[in-house]
């Protein structure tokens, strides 16, 4: 009776880790689109932004895959928020370092010659050419990071206002303003034809 | 907020959300096919014993390293530097101490081979190896 207690405990273990990997597999499959979407918004740039969602997923399995669930969504983008911010700040440090040497960036591109003229960058114009989603990653940039991280969390991956509160480490009534403010600022910037 | 207002920015939100979607539905082969290694990579991670600190190795030359470039930096700057720059060389150091910016500190090497290069350039020394 004994030794069939002790072989069924590690068998019950392994159930439980085999269905609990198969859950962070499913959720992992259900956001990585959409998060890939959103850090792309945000940094702009492709392989980077392919990175930071793996980042991001290694983390939330390695150390928040024991906790419940549902807490994973938020979780898993505060996570992702807090590699985006990262990412910036790692960036600045690194031109920074980079300008002591006299150089220009890590593979001499010179972000300033390189950057797009305003009318290139203008959402209302991008509207008009019926680039839709163009314009409104031309409109998101323009926002404050705080304004852009709520509106995102709470439009695109539908994350209701405490668990975008949660993503974002703030009070419930500064998603509020963050977001009621964004979507006031992108009114403005994409124009009334967009709607 | 008035009623027209509130309305318009829900029909903004709405219109928002269906662009992404249709973007989000629309990323090409590739890119998922790359999100679906990731993914794979991540579960097996999942399925490793837990590293504490897997560069322990790296630690000491990362800080002595951060250490030098942060003091670097702030002897760099004139005499009447204003506080605003040794705060931000300080975060720098806040940055470049976090466990996450050993990538950083890996490629000073790299760095120092590109000042060297530029020097190189100037002096007008192509010569190889």
């Amino acid at each position: 009776m004994e030794l069939t207690m002790s072989c069924e405990l590690p068998e019950r273990l392994g159930a439980e880790e085999e269905t609990r990997e198969r859950s962070m597999e499913r959720f992992l499959r259900d956001v990585e689109r959409r998060a890939y979407r959103i850090a792309l918004v945000s940094i702009r740039d492709a392989d980077e932004s392919l990175d930071i969602v793996q980042d991001a997923m290694i983390s939330m399995v390695t150390r928040y895959a024991a906790k419940p669930s549902d807490e994973w969504r938020p979780l898993f983008y505060r996570i992702l928020k807090n590699r985006i911010r990262d990412f910036h700040r790692r960036r600045v440090v690194r031109q920074r370092v980079m300008s002591l040497f006299g150089a220009t960036d890590a593979e001499g591109y010179d972000r300033i010659e390189n950057a797009p003229s305003p009318e290139q960058d203008d959402p209302a114009r991008r509207v008009a050419e019926g680039d839709t989603m163009d314009a409104l990653e031309a409109a998101l940039q323009q926002l404050p990071a705080r304004q852009r991280e709520a509106f995102m969390l709470r439009n695109f991956e539908g994350l209701d206002v405490l668990e975008t509160a949660l993503a974002m480490g703030c009070s419930d009534g500064s998603v509020k303003t963050h977001c009621s403010r964004a979507a006031a600022k992108l009114r403005e910037l994409l124009g009334e034809h967009w709607q | 907020m008035s009623a027209s207002d509130s309305q318009t920015h829900r029909d903004l939100e709405k219109r928002a959300k269906s662009v992404f979607d249709e973007s989000v539905a629309n990323l090409d082969a590739e890119t998922c096919s790359k999100l679906a290694q990731a993914r794979t990579r991540a579960l097996e991670h999942g399925r490793r014993p837990l590293q504490w600190w897997p560069t322990r190795g790296l630690v000491p030359g990362a800080v002595a390293a951060a250490a030098a470039l942060a003091a670097w930096m702030l002897w760099q700057g004139p005499a009447t530097a204003p506080d605003g720059l040794e705060l931000a060389a300080l975060q720098d150091l806040e940055i470049l101490l976090s466990d996450e910016e050993l990538e950083m500190l890996e490629d000073l090497d790299f760095y120092t081979w590109l000042d060297e290069e530029l020097q190189v350039t100037e002096t007008g020394d192509d010569s190889v190896g």
